[in-house]
């Protein structure tokens, strides 16, 4: 197939706010910039997927990526999250690369990537948020205990703490790894269809957890077909496929100082 | 044939330090083969230890030719399989890499072609293939205990980041778990268990002691610490009656291992209180259940005159 084919798609997240050079890069609690993908490239193998996206997000923002099935929303948050290997390009968290920075990052899977027959209970699954805070040679430590049973509790699914994983429901299971990311004390969320197949109540808590997050100065960023009121986006569209206008309009209307602009050249097959 | 009580037959051999050697050597095999086996069957990377087993092989008769201990050329043959896979999966999830299963099988008929040209007997080739724990020699038994140690030490150690790395690779990766080296310590302790179990049941049927009592295992366990105990229970059990038997009869020890061990398998998938096929079959049909109370209420509700709710007249 002919090269351009594969021509990659471009989003832009500028943020309209000035440069605040002067924080010292160690202070996560003064850091103004959590997330920063500066020129990332993506590709699986030759196959390019995004490239030259650029985003600096401040802390205490909820981003949506949306696009549709394909358009590389998955790509873009496995990239953040050290999956998939960049063909071009830096992602920065708190000023730092952010390989240096996994303890400080949850991903929580889309739920096809997950093996639900593996012989662990919801508690062990959440307690695996606890590993990296704590040392991964570490015991757990009464604290971790108590971070788990809170983290169980505020998803509502303490009951379910001694069920084998895969005995729960699709959204008790979304729940469960939601809690884990929870347990985890991030700085950066990354959830990939976290509002895919549950229900109205999930729905709702997840929503609220979002906003909870926001409040507590956390960045949040979920692949998504549902876009969060009020918060930001990033637009993914396939190379040769309409736009979607509305979404850059809506959020113009909005004033909000975030916003995404997306040139489009996701791939087309 | 003997002609004695039970109890003459389970411990009459005891005096018998070859038969003892062997008990050891089979138990500690056992051991250790069902916990490796247990992440072997919940990854799904069977076929990585299948290719370990047949890349063994070649070292194992060039230690036989030139008269050093089969293990010892077990070991140096393992070892180095697992790093040259190590190598050609650098950069990507080792068990994504099917292929090398395929690959790695061509060792063993490497070692079929030395052989051929050697003037080894039956009986020793034999050895080889299927195993003979009654063979066992006392440096056997001392280099299995201590890799077996070091393997379960090893295992013991990492052992909630194995079953991290195991089960969400992605979400392990994503908190920093350095997850390829896991997996790289993997393929090592699966090399090692290897080599230890090929003088029980054979380098042709390592691969069924690593395997059959961990899948038997996961039909019984729902949580992994079991999974691991149940696995390796069984395959002492299986490995002790095979000894026996193999000490009494004069049959294949290695053979009788392997069938004994698979009768297990197929036994628990039809019968496993849980997941045996047979008795939830059964369960399915027995009356107790339509008396208890569900977790669930049905409430039907219709828009359409024309359809009648079941059971309506
Ligand atoms: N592991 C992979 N190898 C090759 N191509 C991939 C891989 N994963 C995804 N892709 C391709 O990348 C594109 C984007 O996929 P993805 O990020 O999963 O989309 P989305 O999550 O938006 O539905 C698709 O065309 C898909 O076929
Ligand atoms: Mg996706």
């Amino acid at each position: 197939m002919p090269a351009n084919d594969a021509a990659p798609g471009r989003a832009v997240l500028p943020t309209g706010r000035p440069a605040l050079a002067t924080q010292p890069a160690r202070d996560l609690a003064l850091h103004e910039s959590c997330l920063v993908l500066d020129d990332v490239t993506v590709a699986y193998g030759r196959r390019v997927i995004l490239s030259h996206v650029d985003a600096d997000i401040p802390r205490s923002q909820v981003v949506s990526i949306i696009g549709a099935n394909g358009s590389g929303k998955s790509t873009l948050l496995k990239a953040i999250a050290g999956l998939v290997p960049l063909a071009g390009g830096a992602i920065r968290c708190f000023g730092e690369p952010i390989d240096r920075m996994r303890r400080h990052v949850a991903y929580v899977p889309q739920r096809e990537d997950v093996d639900w027959s593996f012989p662990v209970s919801v508690r062990d699954v959440v307690m695996m948020g606890r590993y990296p805070l704590r040392g991964w040679l570490r015991r757990s430590a009464p604290d971790d205990e108590r971070a788990v049973a809170r983290a169980l509790d505020e998803l509502a699914i303490a009951d379910l703490a001694s069920k084998q994983i895969g005995e729960l429901s699709g959204g008790q299971q979304r729940r469960a790894f939601i809690a884990r990311a929870i347990a985890q004390e991030p700085d950066v969320i990354l959830l990939d269809e976290p509002m895919a197949g549950i229900d109205e109540q999930t729905h709702d808590r997840i929503l609220a957890l979002f906003g909870e997050w926001r409040a507590a100065g956390k960045v949040v960023l979920q692949a998504t077909h549902t876009h969060v009121h009020g918060g930001s986006m990033i637009v993914l569209r396939r190379r040769g496929e309409p736009g979607s206008a509305e979404h850059a309009e809506h959020l113009g209307a909005e004033g909000g100082e975030h916003h995404a602009q997306h040139e489009h050249h996701g791939r087309a097959d | 044939m003997h002609s004695m009580s039970i109890t003459g037959a389970l411990t009459d051999p005891l005096s018998n330090s070859a038969f003892v050697r062997a008990l050891v050597d089979v138990s500690v095999v056992a051991v250790v083969a069902g916990v490796i086996g247990t992440f072997i069957v919940l990854r799904g990377t069977g076929f990585l230890g299948d290719a370990l087993a047949h890349s063994i092989f070649p070292g194992v008769v060039v230690a036989f030719l030139i008269g050093a201990n089969l293990l010892l050329g077990a070991l140096v043959a393992g070892l180095s399989a697992a790093t040259v896979m190590a190598l050609l999966t650098a950069n990507q999830r080792v068990r994504d890499n099917t292929a090398i299963g395929v690959i790695f099988t061509a060792a063993f008929a490497l070692g079929v072609v030395i052989l051929s040209r050697s003037d080894i007997t039956s009986g020793n080739l034999e050895e080889i293939l299927f195993g003979d724990p009654l063979s066992a020699h006392a440096t056997d038994v001392v280099l299995t205990l201590t890799i077996g140690v070091a393997v379960l030490g090893a295992v013991a150690a990492l052992w909630r980041l194995f079953v991290m790395a195991a089960f969400d690779p992605n979400g392990a990766r994503a908190m920093g778990l350095p997850v390829l080296a896991l997996d790289l310590l993997l393929l090592a302790l699966t090399a090692l268990t290897v080599v230890v179990a090929f003088k029980a049941v054979g380098d042709i049927l390592v691969i069924s002691l690593l395997i059959t009592p961990a899948a038997t295992a996961r039909l019984f366990a729902d949580r992994l610490l079991p999974m691991a105990a149940l696995a390796s229970a069984l395959g002492v059990a299986a490995g002790l009656a095979g000894v026996y038997l193999g000490y009494h009869t004069g049959v294949s020890a290695g053979g009788t291992i392997v069938l004994i061990s698979t009768a297990a398998f197929f036994a628990s998938w039809l019968f496993a209180p849980r997941h045996g096929i047979l008795v939830a079959g059964l369960a399915r049909r027995d009356r107790a259940l339509l008396r208890a109370r569900p977790e669930a209420e049905a409430e039907i509700i219709l828009a359409s005159p024309e359809i009648r709710a079941p059971h309506e007249a």
